[in-house]
């Protein structure tokens, strides 16, 4: 499929409006990467970078294409538009996402330009190792996040507190997934006593 | 248990600052208490060390609330608004708003703020943000004592042998200091910079039959020292509350 979908689809709204809340506040956020308009063959290891690295963030992100960081390029040509091909996109990102990468990419049209959107969700059960080396930008056995210290960039991890936290995300995804099959099979969570008292309370007690 | 009984002064209550109380065996067992009995629980346990008791029974019909599994009463007051709830599973749970903010004190509570800021003067810390109240520290110390000491009372009635928690909270208190009483303030500010402080004391119960003084004082200074009080001294806030224990009627 060529070029990301210009849609007007209503399954796309919250995603639309997304793109135009990111390109109003105009800065840059853990969850919210600009790139300036410039060809896929330009930007793809950055965007897959960026993509592996938004994969393994809780709550995921928002790649804009069309934006430069300090917001003083807008949008895309339609040369530029039409060196991207929605497929060419996924499976060169998931060439080097394992596992694949959950993207949804659009085209948005804000303020008489165009942007290329993609919508990165966090992971579902696995954080997304990077399967192979990539130009500068990727490594092989790699995980990437975005670094919510500092100045909004994908990176390598490489703090013994960064991984924690991507740990702790798997496993409460993992709990959460257990829980979920064992309740479907007719498994009971025994209350904790905690628990079992604050249900004794009227619902507004339980939070002071 | 889902469907409210609550009287309106629960809102009112949260709306303010307040305490937050909860003491109960840490297992849970959901009928240690026959329904008839729970009365008659509070009231062996209940402390009397002040004008107002912990907690306060109404004789008012009114102010008396039977839940499906619960015994408990309600205040409003020019001095108190409380509310508290003792269940089958030897729970109790109250709330009580912080006396110094009551309407009847707002002279003394106004005073008290300005005699801390003109001792605070341009001493203040720039982190310090607006005194929005005072807290008397003795009264603080005596709050603390009542919830250890019921628990203490709890333990001996329902001859527990094991930990109880006792989990006391303040909260919407951002900007309140340390005061003492009317005439004096403290040397330095002691504020507040968190809108709930809370903490939960697993208490030995063989530990908490012998006294509930050594509790009492560890828990006041966890709360002092939330405040930025680090160095209140042990001996004094435990004279204090020994006095206090000694006063039962």
């Amino acid at each position: 499929m060529p070029i990301p979908p210009r849609t007007s689809d209503h399954a796309y709204a919250d995603l639309r409006e997304r793109v135009e809340t990111a390109l109003a506040f105009g800065r840059e956020l853990p969850s919210i990467e600009f790139k300036r308009g410039e060809a896929w063959d330009v930007l793809k290891l950055k965007l897959t970078k960026a993509t592996l690295a938004m994969s393994n963030t809780r709550d995921g992100g928002l790649l804009v294409v069309g934006r430069s960081e300090d917001g003083t390029e807008d949008g895309v040509t339609s040369d530029v538009l039409a060196t991207y091909d929605l497929d060419v996109m996924k499976d060169f990102f998931d060439s080097f996402a394992d596992p694949p990468v959950l993207v949804t990419i659009i085209t948005v049209a804000a303020g008489g330009r165009d942007y290329i959107a993609m919508e990165v969700r966090e992971f579902e059960e696995e954080p997304v190792i990077c399967k192979k080396n990539g130009g500068d930008e990727l490594q092989e056995g790699a995980i990437y996040i975005r670094a919510d210290l500092g100045r909004p960039r994908s990176n390598r991890i490489t703090s013994n507190r960064d991984m924690r936290a991507l740990l702790e995300l798997a496993l409460d995804k993992r709990e959460a997934r257990f829980r979920a099959t064992a309740e479907a099979r007719g498994f009971r969570r025994i209350p904790s006593d905690e628990e079992n008292y604050m249900r004794e309370l009227d619902e507004d007690l339980r939070d002071g | 248990m889902a469907e409210s009984h609550l009287p309106l002064q629960v809102a009112s209550i949260k709306s303010e600052p307040h305490w937050r109380v909860e003491i109960r065996p840490q297992r849970y067992k959901r009928d240690r208490v026959p329904y008839g009995d729970l009365e008659d629980v509070v009231k062996a346990a209940q402390v009397r060390l002040r004008g107002w008791y912990f907690p306060h029974i109404s004789r008012d019909p009114a102010h008396r609330v039977n839940g499906s599994n619960y015994f408990g009463c309600w205040s409003d007051s020019d001095k108190e608004l409380e509310f508290w709830q003792f269940s089958e599973s030897a729970f109790l749970f109250s709330l009580r708003v912080v006396r110094e903010t009551i309407p009847m004190f707002s002279q003394q509570r106004a005073e008290r703020i300005e005699r801390v800021r003109v001792r605070a003067g341009s001493s203040l810390h720039p982190y310090e943000g607006p005194i929005n109240g005072t807290l008397d520290i003795i009264a603080f110390a005596y709050t603390i004592a009542e919830c250890f000491e019921f628990a203490k009372r709890l333990v001996e009635r329902l001859e527990l042998n094991e930990p109880i928690m006792v989990n006391v909270g303040l909260r919407n208190i951002q900007g309140f200091v340390l005061s003492t009483e009317m005439a004096r303030s403290l040397y330095d500010l002691y504020q507040a910079h968190e809108a709930d402080i809370s903490n939960s004391w697993t208490v030995d119960a063989g530990e908490l039959r012998k006294s509930s003084l050594r509790f009492s004082v560890e828990a006041t200074k966890w709360f002092f020292n939330r405040f930025g009080w680090r160095n209140a001294s042990d001996t004094v806030i435990r004279g204090e509350i020994e006095g206090f224990l000694r006063k039962e009627s």
